[in-house]
């Protein structure tokens, strides 16, 4: 229905694509100050249906540009929030907001399948990896954006180009070797670093990734209880203060010495004591609590308390705030304790960060920061402008148009191929909410989408925003050469032997699987002389919902009667790479009427082969194709015979997949051990990544303009 | 702490005296349309300290599905209350006023009016206000972006009489480590570390900071080559044996470093000639805009310094390298303490030209005269007007040698056949005709021809109405509308028909409609703009952006 307020858009669009606009459905993911600004513009381009997910509620700090969302709204969730704001300024748009992470399972394959095109506003590597992967699952448009400082980008994926994945991301991950952090810290950054593990440690749950995971039961023995039991958190506070940056380090300094280290200083072991002595000069700033700067920030104030913060503490006054902060948590937050993820938007954190890093700073002899400078580094801050979000979202606006031409397109030949008799493979109507399950891709490389480039503007340039044609993906990407298969089963209470047999070796002709689902193996090939000297771990009677599995859900497929020789490495000691696949399972009742009906809506492709192969280990002994030997039988009692683990290897969509059952994304969606630079708003990798000089060449030309007017 | 600020972000890209430039600023804007409202919204955020809206308009339905600040029940209402109104909700720290008037009336009634602004932005202002605009900007000395919206199509022009920057904000910056002229200290304290002596521990040796290293090598080669500099590929080499011989070892980091950085002990000191040509002119002090007084007088304190010195102040940072923390914090204070003493330099000259006893009293006068001149709120560094901020002295010598000074053409110049900058026009037309993605310039051309045809007609080409949108109509109009772009492109000693007429026909077609999306991009990159304006921070484009929103591109053009 066109209103009278719609009138314009409807003339500039024309009537084909406005319609089209009018019944599309939309995924924004993320409710920040990209996802603000996007919002705000899809509502005023005439779309009417808009999902919008983000799990983050309101901080003070967004408030200079996520400008849906108020003072007096602070602490609430950004997606409901954004919805009520744009909601009493357009009421007949339908919006639905979810708080939540976009990687639980119930934001799945079957969630992304109802939509036209998906947009992210996403402030992480991770999650956009994420839904990356998803949208390739379930051949959903995706429109990708990101801003840092004055420059963004905005990049549009699916179909026949380029993903998320396809770009080589340079200079985007900033590691530093386990024992730079642990023992040979350098710059203030490996002490942040500490510090981040450090706060995680004593105040949160550390997986794995935790460097000093190691440290929490030492840690432990510090906590110092009074004869009720109950932690006496100074006196805590001051033994962690003595080992951590006293014991420990005296610890180091014999070690430096015994391993004869010449290249580094020794450091300098601090003890509480000798801390409260130490005032390096830098101004008397009283107070554990931090009052320095609490008290006006209004009017534009934040001003001087933010030069108040980017003083450098004293080690005194480090050793005050770090005492302060342990005190606080333990004293004020006991109940959270345990479960906390640093968060660069709690002042404690920050404080004991901090206090912490400095600290060890002065051990080692490196110079100290600012809380200002600590809380940046820490929190990954990109500063971040109400000025580059909107621009980009703008940028997103317009592919969003040019990308349903293309949907229309698709659609136009769907309804020929229909109108001609052609039909599913096997005859079955599609999803009933799939919104488009055709069997070809949309097509976007000849399309007037561009991947947009916002440059930070000098003399020199004649271009503000490059428009790029977009380009075909890489062969051998991980992400998308490979495209998960689709299965439709009738409902997830299948067996999984039933499964495996049915659909796995069955249909999709697999030999001898194993199935992976969150990188766990659900089923292991057995063989028949096996069965009696191996636990078999399978559970053919158990449900695939009982394991885990969902509507939507991504398995991997791998299949041990066919693989290629590589260079043997510890995490794959028998140097064989099994062909594999991704497949996502559907399940969906109208898919035969018969209990165990399914659907095979897209056949398996293999993935790619790994980038460098190795030398054949072949030539050399074992022919790969000669005597092939089962798994078990080179393998030392252990099932090692099965592809190597997952993790680690840059498959995103099983990685990721994992991430979503298992969480582990931090406050602002930032992984907290991803060691990749990250903003509210943006992904450095962009930066790197803008190019000199556009493709030349391109034909473009407004003669087919907008619009498809008859 | 940090998270009680709402400006924390932006704080971390202009500081605290950007922050404090935007708080004083007054921005004036002509139009309440949506390319105005996403404008302000993106300059309200950030906390500019006043907005005054003007505009006759009264909201209608229309308004509706592309403004963002104006509601249902605004519908009959003035526009420009109902956006001001929605838009002061989103920071209670800015103040506005709506003023309900036509921008042609106010320019005819009041035109001092606009002298009390920083900035003033014309949003949909149709071209003969909008060069009146720009004219009165010039007399007044004010900021000025004019924008424009067409469908998918859009050009946001800037103008200032004279805008000068400190902090350019120069990624490539090759920094100020004065290696091939280093000063005493530095010299002394180089020459002091005897990076060769079999005393100097492992750890101390690991740890000279590379500064030091290319210093001594440089020392060393000058010995052997008459005191120059290494130019050839064998004397870089040269100069490299001359590193690697202080080496003990490829395990230290800092030799690496060194090497890294080598290239910057082979550039002769110099000052950038546009930096030069700054300098030159502050040495005669009259003339010059109000607003820039301090810049000004400081430049001629600093030319006064170049003059006596050769060379500028120093900048005084000094880079993050590996080095043990004494031979570090040495170095720095060496670097900070020169630095500091050059700022002395300059504050000197400064005053004396305050106070007039430079013994050059026309100078003195003339700066007197300026001063006393100065009542731009604009200004962000002074309080009283015979005094310059000290942190404004310091900001200046540190980053001296990018400084920059951009001095705009007016509408009515770009305008008028004989000032219109043909030769770029020309320049970007020849691109355009060997590679239509090359160059915007068609768009700019088309666009010229839409305002004359509006001008002249007195409608927007294609603009229906409810009573007459017959398909003749719009034919007349790309008619008319391809006569008035023959008469724009032959003004400017262009072919007749250098506008391809799939443009003309693509204006036409929007009928003057204004889109959110686009108004969402204009606003967003002219509030960017306005606030490199305010801030005097990083540089501001010249000065023209053409926005092609069918192929996302946006080319700048000086105009």
């Amino acid at each position: 229905m066109t209103s009278r307020r719609e009138a314009h858009l409807k003339e500039a669009l024309g009537d084909d694509l406005y319609a089209r606009v009018k019944r599309s459905r939309l995924l924004v993911v993320g409710a920040g100050g990209i996802g603000c600004e996007l919002l705000k513009n899809l509502v005023l381009a005439g779309f009417d249906d808009i999902d919008i997910i983000d799990l983050d509620t309101i901080d003070v700090s967004n408030l200079n540009r996520q400008f849906l969302f108020r003072k007096h709204h602070v602490g609430q969730p950004k997606s409901t929030v954004a919805k009520e704001s744009v909601a009493s300024f357009s009421p007949h748009t339908r919006i639905q907001a979810h708080l939540g992470n976009i990687m639980e399972p119930r934001f799945a394959c079957r969630y992304f399948s109802q939509f036209d095109v998906v947009l992210n506003a996403l402030d992480n590597a991770k999650a956009r990896s994420y839904v990356n992967s998803i949208c390739i699952a379930t051949e959903r448009p995706l429109i990708e954006s990101g801003t840092t400082g004055f420059k963004g980008q905005v990049r549009v994926i699916g179909g026949d180009v380029e993903c998320y994945e396809c770009q080589v991301q340079t200079n985007t991950e900033q590691t530093f070797a386990v024992c730079t952090i642990r023992s040979t810290p350098d710059r203030p950054e490996h002490c942040v670093q500490w510090a981040k593990y450090l706060y995680e440690l004593m105040f949160g749950d550390p997986n794995d990734d935790n460097l000093l995971a190691d440290l929490k039961h030492e840690l432990k023995q510090e906590e110092h209880s009074d004869h009720n039991g109950k932690l006496v958190a100074d006196r805590f506070a001051e033994n962690i203060f003595n080992k951590l940056f006293k014991k420990d380090i005296e610890q180091n300094r014999e070690l430096q010495d015994m391993a004869k280290n010449f290249f580094r200083p020794p450091p300098i072991p601090l003890s509480l004591d000798g801390a409260m002595r130490l005032t390096d000069g830098n101004g008397n700033i009283h107070g554990a609590n931090g009052n320095a700067s609490s008290s006006s920030s209004t009017t534009n104030a934040g001003t001087p308390a933010a030069i108040a913060e980017q003083k450098v503490w004293s080690v005194h006054e480090c050793a005050q705030k770090f005492i302060g902060a342990i005190t606080t948590m333990y004293n004020e937050r006991g109940d959270e304790v345990g479960t906390l993820q640093f968060s660069k938007e709690d002042p404690i954190a920050v404080d004991f960060v901090a206090a912490a890093s400095n600290l060890r700073s002065h051990n080692f002899h490196i110079a100290k920061k600012s809380r200002w400078d600590v809380q940046s580094i820490a929190g990954r801050i990109v500063p971040a402008i109400a000025t580059t979000n909107a621009i980009v979202a703008g940028l997103q606006t317009v592919n969003l148009y040019h990308v349903l031409e293309q949907v229309m397109l698709q659609e136009k030949k769907e309804e020929k191929q229909a109108a001609n008799g052609t039909t599913h493979t096997n005859g079955v109507a599609p999803h009933s909410d799939d919104k488009r399950s055709g069997t070809q891709q949309i097509s976007l490389i000849n399309s007037k989408c561009r991947n947009a480039w916002l440059q930070l503007w000098d003399s020199k340039q004649s271009k503000l925003v490059i428009g790029e044609r977009l380009s075909a993906p890489r062969p051998d990407c991980v992400a998308c050469s490979s495209p998960p298969a689709r299965v439709t089963i009738t409902d997830m209470d299948w067996t999984i032997g039933d499964f495996v047999a049915t659909v796995i070796q069955g249909a999709l002709q697999v030999k001898e699987p194993v199935v992976y689902f969150n990188n766990d193996p659900i089923w292991q090939h057995q063989y028949d002389d096996e069965e009696d000297d191996m636990d078999d771990d399978n559970c053919p009677e158990m449900s695939l919902s009982g394991r885990g599995l969902y509507d939507g859900c991504i398995i991997d497929i791998n299949d041990l009667s066919d693989w290629t020789p590589v260079e043997p490495t510890d995490d794959n000691p028998m140097g064989k790479e099994y062909k594999s696949f991704n497949c996502v399972v559907f399940a969906d009742v109208s898919v035969g009427s018969c209990p165990k009906g399914f659907r095979i809506d897209r056949p398996p492709k293999f993935k790619p082969p790994p980038p460098t192969p190795a030398p054949p280990a072949a030539e050399n002994g074992s022919t790969p194709t000669g005597g092939v030997k089962r798994p078990r039988d080179e393998a030392n009692g252990e099932a090692s015979g099965l592809p190597a683990a997952k993790k680690g290897k840059s498959d995103s969509a099983s990685s990721s997949a994992a991430a979503a059952a298992g969480g582990g994304v931090g406050e602002g969606g930032e992984s907290v051990h991803d060691a990749i630079m990250i903003d509210d708003d943006g992904d450095h990798s962009y930066k790197a990544a803008v190019p000199a000089k556009p493709h030349q060449g391109e034909g473009d030309t407004v003669a087919d303009a907008m619009v498809v007017d008859d | 702490m940090a998270t009680d600020d709402k400006y924390d972000r932006q704080l971390r890209m202009w500081g605290p005296h950007g922050q404090k430039a935007l708080a004083e600023a007054s921005v004036c804007c002509v139009g309440s349309n949506a390319i105005a409202t996403e404008t302000l919204k993106n300059l309200v955020l950030p906390g500019v300290a006043h907005l005054t809206i003007v505009d006759e308009a009264v909201v209608e339905s229309a308004d509706l599905g592309q403004n963002f600040f104006v509601e249902m029940q605004d519908v009959g209402h003035s526009r420009a209350k109902a956006a001001l109104k929605h838009l002061l909700e989103l920071n209670p720290d800015v103040k506005g006023e709506a003023v309900q008037q036509s921008v042609t009336s106010l320019l005819e009634k009041d035109e001092g009016f606009f002298q009390q602004f920083t900035l003033i932005i014309a949003a949909q202002t149709p071209q003969r206000d909008a060069v009146a605009l720009c004219e009165l900007c010039h007399r007044y000395n004010k900021a000025f972006i004019h924008l424009r919206g067409v469908g998918f199509i859009g050009t946001i022009r800037l103008f200032a009489r004279e805008h000068a920057v400190i902090e350019t904000k120069n990624e490539s910056d090759f920094g100020d480590l004065r290696l091939t002229e280093p000063f005493k200290e530095l010299k002394s304290y180089a020459m002091s570390v005897d990076v060769s002596s079999s005393s100097m521990d492992e750890v101390k040796h690991a740890h000279v900071p590379y500064v030091v290293i290319l210093l001594k090598a440089l020392e060393q080669f000058r010995n052997n080559y008459n005191g120059r500099l290494p130019s050839t590929a064998e004397e870089k080499e040269t100069f490299k044996q001359f590193i690697l011989a202080m080496r003990r070892s490829d395990k230290e980091v800092n030799f690496d470093e060194a090497l890294k950085h080598m290239f910057k002990a082979f550039k002769a000191y110099t000052i950038d000639s546009s930096v030069k040509a700054i300098l030159d002119d502050a040495k005669s002090i009259s003339g010059h805009e109000p607003n820039n007084t301090a810049f000004w007088i400081v430049a001629k304190a600093v030319a006064q310094f170049e003059s006596a010195c050769g060379r500028l102040p120093l900048s005084g940072t000094l880079p993050d390298m590996t080095a043990d923390t004494d031979s570090f914090i040495k170095l720095q204070s060496i670097y900070r303490q020169r630095a500091e003493g050059d700022v002395a330099a300059v504050r000197a000259s400064v005053s004396s030209f305050l106070s007039g006893t430079d013994g050059d009293s026309g100078a003195g006068t003339a700066v007197m005269g300026v001063i006393n001149g100065m009542r731009d709120i604009n200004e962000t560094h002074h309080h009283h007007p015979t005094k310059i901020d000290d942190e404004y002295i310091q900001r200046f010598c540190k980053h001296a040698h990018s400084i920059a000074l951009f001095r705009y053409r007016t509408l009515a110049e770009e305008t008028k056949p004989d000032t219109a900058m043909k030769d770029n026009i020309r320049e970007s037309y020849d691109e355009f005709t060997a590679d239509e993605t090359s160059s915007e310039v068609p768009w700019y051309l088309a666009l010229a021809a839409w305002e004359v045809f509006r001008e002249e007609k007195g409608y927007v080409a294609g603009a229906k109405t409810d009573h007459d949108h017959s398909d003749d109509t719009l034919a007349g109009d790309v008619e008319a509308l391809k006569g008035c772009a023959r008469r724009v492109c032959t003004a400017l000693d262009l072919p007749a028909d250098a506008v391809p007429d799939k443009y003309l026909q693509e204006l036409v077609r929007y009928g003057g409609c204004e889109l959110h999306t686009t108004a969402s991009f204009l606003g967003g990159v002219a509030s960017q703009e306005a606030v490199k304006l305010i801030t005097k921070q990083w540089i501001p484009l010249q000065n023209t952006l053409i926005w092609n929103g069918l192929h996302s591109r946006g080319a700048v053009l000086e105009l």
